[in-house]
Protein backbone atom coordinates (compact mmCIF):
# COMPACT_ATOMS: atom_id res chain seq x y z
CA UNK A 1 0.00 0.00 0.00
CA UNK A 2 1.49 3.35 -1.04
CA UNK A 3 1.39 6.44 1.20
CA UNK A 4 -1.06 8.02 -1.25
CA UNK A 5 -3.43 5.05 -1.00
CA UNK A 6 -3.15 5.05 2.76
CA UNK A 7 -3.86 8.79 2.92
CA UNK A 8 -6.87 8.35 0.64
CA UNK A 9 -8.24 5.55 2.86
CA UNK A 10 -7.66 7.66 5.96
CA UNK A 11 -9.38 10.74 4.53
CA UNK A 12 -12.30 8.73 3.14
CA UNK A 13 -12.73 7.02 6.52
CA UNK A 14 -13.58 10.44 8.00
CA UNK A 15 -16.96 10.17 6.22
CA UNK A 16 -17.63 6.73 7.71
CA UNK A 17 -20.87 7.82 9.37
CA UNK A 18 -22.16 10.34 6.85
CA UNK A 19 -24.88 7.95 5.61
CA UNK A 20 -25.46 6.22 8.95
CA UNK A 21 -28.77 4.40 9.16
CA UNK A 22 -30.37 1.85 11.47
CA UNK A 23 -30.36 -0.85 8.76
CA UNK A 24 -26.70 -0.90 7.68
CA UNK A 25 -25.14 1.48 10.23
CA UNK A 26 -21.75 2.61 8.82
CA UNK A 27 -21.65 0.19 5.88
CA UNK A 28 -22.07 2.78 3.11
CA UNK A 29 -19.27 4.96 4.50
CA UNK A 30 -17.02 1.93 4.99
CA UNK A 31 -17.68 0.65 1.48
CA UNK A 32 -16.97 4.11 0.01
CA UNK A 33 -13.68 4.36 1.90
CA UNK A 34 -12.64 0.91 0.67
CA UNK A 35 -13.88 1.24 -2.93
CA UNK A 36 -10.65 2.48 -4.59
CA UNK A 37 -8.78 -0.42 -2.97
CA UNK A 38 -11.37 -2.94 -4.15
CA UNK A 39 -11.07 -1.56 -7.68
CA UNK A 40 -7.29 -1.93 -7.40
CA UNK A 41 -7.29 -5.57 -6.26
CA UNK A 42 -10.37 -6.89 -8.10
CA UNK A 43 -10.53 -4.44 -11.03
CA UNK A 44 -9.56 -6.98 -13.69
CA UNK A 45 -12.52 -9.24 -12.84
CA UNK A 46 -15.85 -7.40 -13.06
CA UNK A 47 -17.86 -10.15 -11.36
CA UNK A 48 -15.39 -10.42 -8.47
CA UNK A 49 -15.42 -6.63 -8.05
CA UNK A 50 -19.23 -6.62 -7.91
CA UNK A 51 -19.12 -9.39 -5.26
CA UNK A 52 -16.52 -7.48 -3.24
CA UNK A 53 -18.60 -4.31 -3.30
CA UNK A 54 -21.71 -6.23 -2.25
CA UNK A 55 -19.81 -7.92 0.64
CA UNK A 56 -18.90 -4.58 2.16
CA UNK A 57 -22.43 -3.20 1.87
CA UNK A 58 -23.62 -5.55 4.63
CA UNK A 59 -24.35 -3.99 8.04
CA UNK A 60 -21.16 -2.72 9.70
CA UNK A 61 -20.70 -0.82 12.95
CA UNK A 62 -17.70 0.08 15.06
CA UNK A 63 -16.29 3.02 16.98
CA UNK A 64 -15.26 5.65 14.38
CA UNK A 65 -11.76 5.87 15.89
CA UNK A 66 -11.27 2.11 15.58
CA UNK A 67 -12.21 1.98 11.91
CA UNK A 68 -8.62 2.52 10.73
CA UNK A 69 -7.59 -0.91 11.92
CA UNK A 70 -10.61 -2.66 10.38
CA UNK A 71 -10.06 -0.87 7.07
CA UNK A 72 -6.36 -1.76 7.01
CA UNK A 73 -7.12 -5.38 7.82
CA UNK A 74 -9.88 -5.56 5.19
CA UNK A 75 -7.44 -4.20 2.59
CA UNK A 76 -4.87 -6.87 3.43
CA UNK A 77 -7.42 -9.71 3.47
CA UNK A 78 -9.00 -8.63 0.16
CA UNK A 79 -5.55 -8.38 -1.39
CA UNK A 80 -4.59 -11.87 -0.16
CA UNK A 81 -7.87 -13.35 -1.34
CA UNK A 82 -7.42 -11.83 -4.80
CA UNK A 83 -3.90 -13.26 -5.01
CA UNK A 84 -4.94 -16.73 -3.75
CA UNK A 85 -5.72 -19.65 -6.09
CA UNK A 86 -9.38 -19.65 -7.24
CA UNK A 87 -10.13 -22.83 -5.24
CA UNK A 88 -9.16 -21.18 -1.94
CA UNK A 89 -10.81 -17.85 -2.60
CA UNK A 90 -14.32 -18.51 -1.26
CA UNK A 91 -13.02 -19.85 2.06
CA UNK A 92 -10.62 -16.92 2.44
CA UNK A 93 -13.37 -14.40 1.75
CA UNK A 94 -15.73 -16.06 4.22
CA UNK A 95 -12.98 -15.91 6.83
CA UNK A 96 -12.28 -12.25 5.99
CA UNK A 97 -15.93 -11.39 6.59
CA UNK A 98 -15.90 -13.17 9.97
CA UNK A 99 -12.68 -11.43 10.99
CA UNK A 100 -14.02 -8.04 9.94
CA UNK A 101 -17.11 -8.51 12.12
CA UNK A 102 -15.06 -9.80 15.07
CA UNK A 103 -12.51 -6.97 14.86
CA UNK A 104 -15.15 -4.26 14.51
CA UNK A 105 -17.13 -5.52 17.50
CA UNK A 106 -14.13 -6.15 19.74
CA UNK A 107 -12.43 -2.87 18.98
CA UNK A 108 -15.68 -0.93 19.34
CA UNK A 109 -16.02 -2.00 22.99
CA UNK A 110 -12.47 -0.93 23.87
CA UNK A 111 -12.57 2.32 21.90
CA UNK A 112 -16.03 3.25 23.19
CA UNK A 113 -14.97 2.93 26.80
CA UNK A 114 -11.73 4.89 26.17
CA UNK A 115 -12.99 7.69 23.91
CA UNK A 116 -16.69 8.11 24.76
CA UNK A 117 -16.61 6.76 28.32
CA UNK A 118 -13.50 8.47 29.71
CA UNK A 119 -11.56 10.87 27.45
CA UNK A 120 -14.58 13.02 26.56
CA UNK A 121 -15.47 13.54 30.22
CA UNK A 122 -11.86 14.14 31.30
CA UNK A 123 -11.38 16.79 28.62
CA UNK A 124 -14.68 18.51 29.38
CA UNK A 125 -13.80 18.78 33.07
CA UNK A 126 -10.24 19.91 32.24
CA UNK A 127 -11.66 22.62 29.96
CA UNK A 128 -14.09 23.85 32.63
CA UNK A 129 -11.32 23.85 35.22
CA UNK A 130 -8.98 25.76 32.91
CA UNK A 131 -11.63 28.36 32.09
CA UNK A 132 -12.39 28.94 35.79
CA UNK A 133 -8.67 29.17 36.60
CA UNK A 134 -7.97 31.64 33.79
CA UNK A 135 -11.00 33.74 34.79
CA UNK A 136 -9.73 33.92 38.37
CA UNK A 137 -6.26 34.87 37.16
CA UNK A 138 -7.79 37.71 35.14
CA UNK A 139 -6.69 36.25 31.79
CA UNK A 140 -8.74 37.95 29.08
CA UNK A 141 -9.06 34.95 26.80
CA UNK A 142 -10.42 32.72 29.61
CA UNK A 143 -13.49 31.78 27.56
CA UNK A 144 -11.80 30.68 24.33
CA UNK A 145 -8.43 29.38 25.57
CA UNK A 146 -9.78 25.97 26.74
CA UNK A 147 -11.09 25.31 23.21
CA UNK A 148 -7.54 24.56 22.01
CA UNK A 149 -6.95 22.26 24.98
CA UNK A 150 -10.12 20.30 24.24
CA UNK A 151 -9.59 20.11 20.47
CA UNK A 152 -5.95 19.01 20.76
CA UNK A 153 -6.65 16.65 23.66
CA UNK A 154 -9.30 14.84 21.64
CA UNK A 155 -7.97 14.92 18.11
CA UNK A 156 -4.40 13.98 19.02
CA UNK A 157 -5.28 10.46 20.21
CA UNK A 158 -8.30 10.11 17.91
CA UNK A 159 -6.44 10.83 14.67
CA UNK A 160 -3.41 8.87 15.84
CA UNK A 161 -5.63 5.82 16.54
CA UNK A 162 -7.13 6.03 13.05
CA UNK A 163 -3.79 6.39 11.24
CA UNK A 164 -1.87 3.91 13.38
CA UNK A 165 -4.77 1.45 13.17
CA UNK A 166 -4.75 1.63 9.39
CA UNK A 167 -1.01 0.91 9.34
CA UNK A 168 -1.23 -1.93 11.86
CA UNK A 169 -4.32 -3.47 10.32
CA UNK A 170 -2.71 -3.65 6.88
CA UNK A 171 0.67 -4.81 8.19
CA UNK A 172 -0.77 -7.44 10.53
CA UNK A 173 -3.74 -8.64 8.52
CA UNK A 174 -5.33 -11.63 10.23
CA UNK A 175 -2.61 -11.81 12.91
CA UNK A 176 -3.05 -8.11 13.63
CA UNK A 177 -6.34 -8.85 15.42
CA UNK A 178 -4.45 -10.86 18.04
CA UNK A 179 -1.90 -8.07 18.49
CA UNK A 180 -4.63 -5.50 18.98
CA UNK A 181 -6.38 -7.72 21.55
CA UNK A 182 -3.19 -7.59 23.65
CA UNK A 183 -3.27 -3.79 23.89
CA UNK A 184 -4.02 -2.63 27.47
CA UNK A 185 -7.08 -0.64 26.34
CA UNK A 186 -9.21 -1.54 29.37
CA UNK A 187 -6.47 -0.47 31.83
CA UNK A 188 -5.92 2.80 29.94
CA UNK A 189 -9.67 3.52 29.97
CA UNK A 190 -9.85 2.81 33.71
CA UNK A 191 -6.93 5.15 34.48
CA UNK A 192 -8.44 7.85 32.33
CA UNK A 193 -11.82 7.42 34.01
CA UNK A 194 -10.20 7.89 37.43
CA UNK A 195 -8.45 11.00 36.11
CA UNK A 196 -11.83 12.24 34.85
CA UNK A 197 -13.34 11.74 38.30
CA UNK A 198 -10.45 13.73 39.85
CA UNK A 199 -10.82 16.53 37.30
CA UNK A 200 -14.61 16.57 37.80
CA UNK A 201 -14.25 16.84 41.57
CA UNK A 202 -11.66 19.63 41.14
CA UNK A 203 -14.10 21.44 38.80
CA UNK A 204 -16.79 21.33 41.50
CA UNK A 205 -14.47 22.87 44.09
CA UNK A 206 -13.19 25.47 41.62
CA UNK A 207 -16.78 26.44 40.72
CA UNK A 208 -17.81 26.61 44.39
CA UNK A 209 -15.05 29.15 45.05
CA UNK A 210 -15.22 30.94 41.71
CA UNK A 211 -16.11 34.59 41.46
CA UNK A 212 -17.43 33.87 37.95
CA UNK A 213 -20.68 32.58 39.48
CA UNK A 214 -23.18 34.37 41.68
CA UNK A 215 -23.10 33.25 45.32
CA UNK A 216 -26.68 31.87 45.20
CA UNK A 217 -25.86 29.92 42.06
CA UNK A 218 -22.84 28.38 43.75
CA UNK A 219 -24.63 27.18 46.86
CA UNK A 220 -27.80 26.06 45.11
CA UNK A 221 -25.60 24.35 42.52
CA UNK A 222 -23.54 22.63 45.21
CA UNK A 223 -26.77 21.36 46.78
CA UNK A 224 -28.03 20.12 43.40
CA UNK A 225 -24.69 18.37 42.83
CA UNK A 226 -24.98 16.47 46.13
CA UNK A 227 -28.67 15.63 45.64
CA UNK A 228 -28.12 14.35 42.10
CA UNK A 229 -25.11 12.29 43.17
CA UNK A 230 -27.22 10.65 45.89
CA UNK A 231 -30.48 10.38 43.92
CA UNK A 232 -31.62 7.03 42.49
CA UNK A 233 -31.14 6.54 38.75
CA UNK A 234 -34.88 6.81 38.03
CA UNK A 235 -34.95 10.39 39.35
CA UNK A 236 -31.81 11.49 37.55
CA UNK A 237 -30.24 14.96 37.43
CA UNK A 238 -33.16 16.51 35.54
CA UNK A 239 -35.55 15.23 38.19
CA UNK A 240 -33.47 16.93 40.89
CA UNK A 241 -33.16 20.19 38.91
CA UNK A 242 -36.88 20.14 38.09
CA UNK A 243 -37.85 19.56 41.73
CA UNK A 244 -35.70 22.51 42.79
CA UNK A 245 -37.40 24.65 40.14
CA UNK A 246 -40.86 23.64 41.41
CA UNK A 247 -39.81 24.42 44.99
CA UNK A 248 -38.68 27.87 43.87
CA UNK A 249 -42.07 28.45 42.18
CA UNK A 250 -43.95 27.33 45.31
CA UNK A 251 -41.70 29.55 47.45
CA UNK A 252 -42.55 32.53 45.24
CA UNK A 253 -46.30 32.03 45.55
CA UNK A 254 -47.25 29.01 43.46
CA UNK A 255 -47.63 28.34 39.78
CA UNK B 1 -25.76 42.71 8.39
CA UNK B 2 -29.55 42.57 8.85
CA UNK B 3 -31.04 40.57 11.72
CA UNK B 4 -32.57 38.06 9.27
CA UNK B 5 -29.24 37.52 7.54
CA UNK B 6 -27.59 37.01 10.93
CA UNK B 7 -30.23 34.41 11.81
CA UNK B 8 -29.76 32.56 8.49
CA UNK B 9 -25.98 32.81 8.75
CA UNK B 10 -26.10 31.56 12.33
CA UNK B 11 -28.39 28.68 11.42
CA UNK B 12 -26.07 27.71 8.54
CA UNK B 13 -23.02 27.90 10.84
CA UNK B 14 -24.69 25.66 13.42
CA UNK B 15 -25.78 23.22 10.69
CA UNK B 16 -22.22 23.06 9.34
CA UNK B 17 -20.83 22.49 12.82
CA UNK B 18 -23.48 19.84 13.50
CA UNK B 19 -22.08 17.68 10.69
CA UNK B 20 -19.11 17.11 13.00
CA UNK B 21 -21.39 15.49 15.61
CA UNK B 22 -21.32 12.18 13.72
CA UNK B 23 -21.29 12.62 9.94
CA UNK B 24 -17.79 14.02 9.36
CA UNK B 25 -14.91 13.06 11.63
CA UNK B 26 -16.07 13.38 14.36
CA UNK B 27 -13.46 15.89 15.55
CA UNK B 28 -15.66 16.98 18.49
CA UNK B 29 -15.38 20.62 17.47
CA UNK B 30 -19.18 20.69 17.68
CA UNK B 31 -19.21 19.89 21.41
CA UNK B 32 -20.89 22.70 23.38
CA UNK B 33 -17.66 23.46 25.27
CA UNK B 34 -15.94 24.22 21.93
CA UNK B 35 -18.82 25.56 19.82
CA UNK B 36 -20.19 27.81 22.60
CA UNK B 37 -17.10 30.01 23.11
CA UNK B 38 -16.29 30.10 19.37
CA UNK B 39 -19.81 31.15 18.36
CA UNK B 40 -19.93 33.59 21.28
CA UNK B 41 -16.61 35.11 20.21
CA UNK B 42 -17.91 35.47 16.64
CA UNK B 43 -20.86 37.44 18.04
CA UNK B 44 -18.64 39.50 20.34
CA UNK B 45 -19.73 37.67 23.53
CA UNK B 46 -17.20 34.91 24.26
CA UNK B 47 -18.08 34.87 27.98
CA UNK B 48 -21.78 34.22 27.36
CA UNK B 49 -20.90 31.61 24.76
CA UNK B 50 -18.52 29.87 27.16
CA UNK B 51 -21.04 29.90 30.04
CA UNK B 52 -23.85 28.42 27.94
CA UNK B 53 -21.44 26.02 26.25
CA UNK B 54 -20.11 24.75 29.58
CA UNK B 55 -23.64 24.38 31.00
CA UNK B 56 -24.85 22.36 27.99
CA UNK B 57 -21.62 20.35 27.88
CA UNK B 58 -22.14 19.18 31.46
CA UNK B 59 -25.83 18.47 30.77
CA UNK B 60 -24.99 16.33 27.73
CA UNK B 61 -22.06 14.32 29.12
CA UNK B 62 -24.23 11.44 30.35
CA UNK B 63 -25.32 10.49 26.83
CA UNK B 64 -22.90 8.08 25.16
CA UNK B 65 -23.06 7.97 21.34
CA UNK B 66 -22.44 4.22 21.11
CA UNK B 67 -24.07 1.69 18.80
CA UNK B 68 -25.91 4.37 16.86
CA UNK B 69 -27.69 5.67 19.98
CA UNK B 70 -29.19 9.09 19.36
CA UNK B 71 -29.87 11.52 22.21
CA UNK B 72 -30.75 15.23 22.09
CA UNK B 73 -28.26 17.00 19.88
CA UNK B 74 -25.84 18.97 22.07
CA UNK B 75 -24.29 20.87 19.15
CA UNK B 76 -27.67 22.12 17.94
CA UNK B 77 -28.67 22.97 21.52
CA UNK B 78 -25.46 24.94 22.19
CA UNK B 79 -25.44 26.68 18.82
CA UNK B 80 -29.08 27.73 19.11
CA UNK B 81 -28.68 28.86 22.73
CA UNK B 82 -25.60 31.00 22.02
CA UNK B 83 -27.18 32.56 18.91
CA UNK B 84 -30.28 33.45 20.92
CA UNK B 85 -28.36 34.83 23.88
CA UNK B 86 -25.52 36.67 22.13
CA UNK B 87 -27.23 37.34 18.77
CA UNK B 88 -29.89 39.89 17.80
CA UNK B 89 -32.65 38.25 19.94
CA UNK B 90 -30.76 38.93 23.21
CA UNK B 91 -32.74 36.32 25.08
CA UNK B 92 -31.80 35.95 28.77
CA UNK B 93 -29.46 32.96 29.35
CA UNK B 94 -32.18 30.80 30.90
CA UNK B 95 -34.51 31.40 27.94
CA UNK B 96 -31.73 30.64 25.48
CA UNK B 97 -30.77 27.50 27.44
CA UNK B 98 -34.28 26.01 27.29
CA UNK B 99 -34.81 27.02 23.66
CA UNK B 100 -31.49 25.31 22.88
CA UNK B 101 -32.58 22.15 24.69
CA UNK B 102 -35.84 22.17 22.72
CA UNK B 103 -33.94 22.55 19.45
CA UNK B 104 -31.68 19.65 20.45
CA UNK B 105 -34.70 17.44 21.17
CA UNK B 106 -36.46 18.37 17.92
CA UNK B 107 -33.27 17.61 16.03
CA UNK B 108 -33.09 14.18 17.65
CA UNK B 109 -36.62 13.37 16.42
CA UNK B 110 -35.91 14.70 12.91
CA UNK B 111 -32.58 12.87 12.65
CA UNK B 112 -34.19 9.58 13.67
CA UNK B 113 -36.46 9.87 10.63
CA UNK B 114 -33.65 11.03 8.37
CA UNK B 115 -31.50 8.05 9.35
CA UNK B 116 -34.37 5.64 8.69
CA UNK B 117 -34.85 7.14 5.23
CA UNK B 118 -31.23 6.26 4.33
CA UNK B 119 -32.22 2.60 3.96
CA UNK B 120 -33.11 3.55 0.36
CA UNK B 121 -29.45 4.40 -0.32
CA UNK B 122 -28.44 0.93 0.89
CA UNK B 123 -30.88 -0.76 -1.50
CA UNK B 124 -29.74 1.48 -4.36
CA UNK B 125 -26.09 0.67 -3.57
CA UNK B 126 -26.91 -3.06 -3.76
CA UNK B 127 -28.43 -2.58 -7.21
CA UNK B 128 -25.44 -0.48 -8.33
CA UNK B 129 -22.97 -3.14 -7.15
CA UNK B 130 -24.85 -5.80 -9.15
CA UNK B 131 -24.62 -3.56 -12.23
CA UNK B 132 -20.89 -3.10 -11.68
CA UNK B 133 -20.91 0.55 -10.71
CA UNK B 134 -20.58 2.54 -7.50
CA UNK B 135 -22.45 5.74 -6.72
CA UNK B 136 -21.63 5.68 -3.02
CA UNK B 137 -19.98 9.11 -3.16
CA UNK B 138 -23.23 10.61 -4.45
CA UNK B 139 -25.25 8.89 -1.69
CA UNK B 140 -22.89 10.16 0.98
CA UNK B 141 -23.01 13.69 -0.44
CA UNK B 142 -26.84 13.55 -0.55
CA UNK B 143 -26.96 12.39 3.07
CA UNK B 144 -24.70 15.24 4.16
CA UNK B 145 -26.74 17.80 2.22
CA UNK B 146 -30.02 16.51 3.70
CA UNK B 147 -28.56 16.57 7.20
CA UNK B 148 -27.24 20.13 6.73
CA UNK B 149 -30.54 21.39 5.28
CA UNK B 150 -32.65 19.76 7.99
CA UNK B 151 -30.49 21.20 10.78
CA UNK B 152 -30.33 24.70 9.26
CA UNK B 153 -34.12 24.86 8.82
CA UNK B 154 -34.78 23.59 12.32
CA UNK B 155 -32.35 26.03 13.95
CA UNK B 156 -33.74 28.89 11.85
CA UNK B 157 -37.30 28.09 12.98
CA UNK B 158 -36.34 27.93 16.66
CA UNK B 159 -34.36 31.18 16.35
CA UNK B 160 -37.36 32.93 14.79
CA UNK B 161 -39.95 31.58 17.23
CA UNK B 162 -38.01 31.70 20.51
CA UNK B 163 -38.17 35.48 21.01
CA UNK B 164 -42.00 35.87 20.71
CA UNK B 165 -42.61 32.71 22.79
CA UNK B 166 -40.25 33.91 25.52
CA UNK B 167 -41.86 37.37 25.51
CA UNK B 168 -45.24 35.68 26.00
CA UNK B 169 -43.94 33.72 28.97
CA UNK B 170 -42.18 36.71 30.54
CA UNK B 171 -45.38 37.86 32.27
CA UNK B 172 -45.55 34.62 34.20
CA UNK B 173 -43.08 35.55 36.93
CA UNK B 174 -43.14 32.37 39.02
CA UNK B 175 -42.45 30.32 35.88
CA UNK B 176 -39.52 32.59 35.08
CA UNK B 177 -38.11 32.07 38.58
CA UNK B 178 -38.52 28.31 38.33
CA UNK B 179 -36.82 28.18 34.92
CA UNK B 180 -33.95 30.35 36.19
CA UNK B 181 -33.47 27.92 39.08
CA UNK B 182 -33.48 24.87 36.83
CA UNK B 183 -31.00 26.60 34.48
CA UNK B 184 -28.78 27.46 37.45
CA UNK B 185 -28.73 23.99 39.03
CA UNK B 186 -29.10 21.56 36.07
CA UNK B 187 -25.39 21.61 35.04
CA UNK B 188 -24.37 20.93 38.66
CA UNK B 189 -26.88 18.12 39.02
CA UNK B 190 -25.71 16.60 35.72
CA UNK B 191 -22.09 16.89 36.86
CA UNK B 192 -22.94 15.02 40.08
CA UNK B 193 -24.73 12.32 38.13
CA UNK B 194 -21.86 11.94 35.61
CA UNK B 195 -19.25 11.60 38.36
CA UNK B 196 -21.30 8.90 40.10
CA UNK B 197 -21.77 6.99 36.84
CA UNK B 198 -18.02 7.22 36.11
CA UNK B 199 -17.31 5.84 39.57
CA UNK B 200 -19.85 3.00 39.41
CA UNK B 201 -19.12 1.80 35.86
CA UNK B 202 -17.48 -1.65 35.92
Amino acid sequence: MTTGEKTSLFLRSLLLQSAFGPERCQALGFAWALDPWLVKVWGRDAAALADARARHLACFNTNPYAVGFVLGMACRLEEEAAAAPAAERAARLARATTLKTAASTGLAGAADSFFWGALRQALAFAAVLTALGLYRAGFEAWATAPVALYAAGWNGPALWARWKGLTQGYAGGEKGVLEVCKLPAAEAALKLRLAAIGLGAASVFAALYSTALHENARWLGGLAFLLAAAAPERIGPWGVAGAMGVLRAVWEGGL
Amino acid sequence: MSALATVWGGAAAVAAAELDTASIGPFLLSRPIVLGPLLGAALGEPGRGAALGAALELCSLRALPVGGALSWNAAVAAGTAVLLCAGPSRLPPEGAFFAGLLAGRLHQAAETRLRASRAAFGRAADRDAAKGRSLLGAYLASSLLAQFTMTALLVFLVLRLAQPVWSGLAGWKTLGGALRTVFMVAPWACLGSVLVSLWRRP
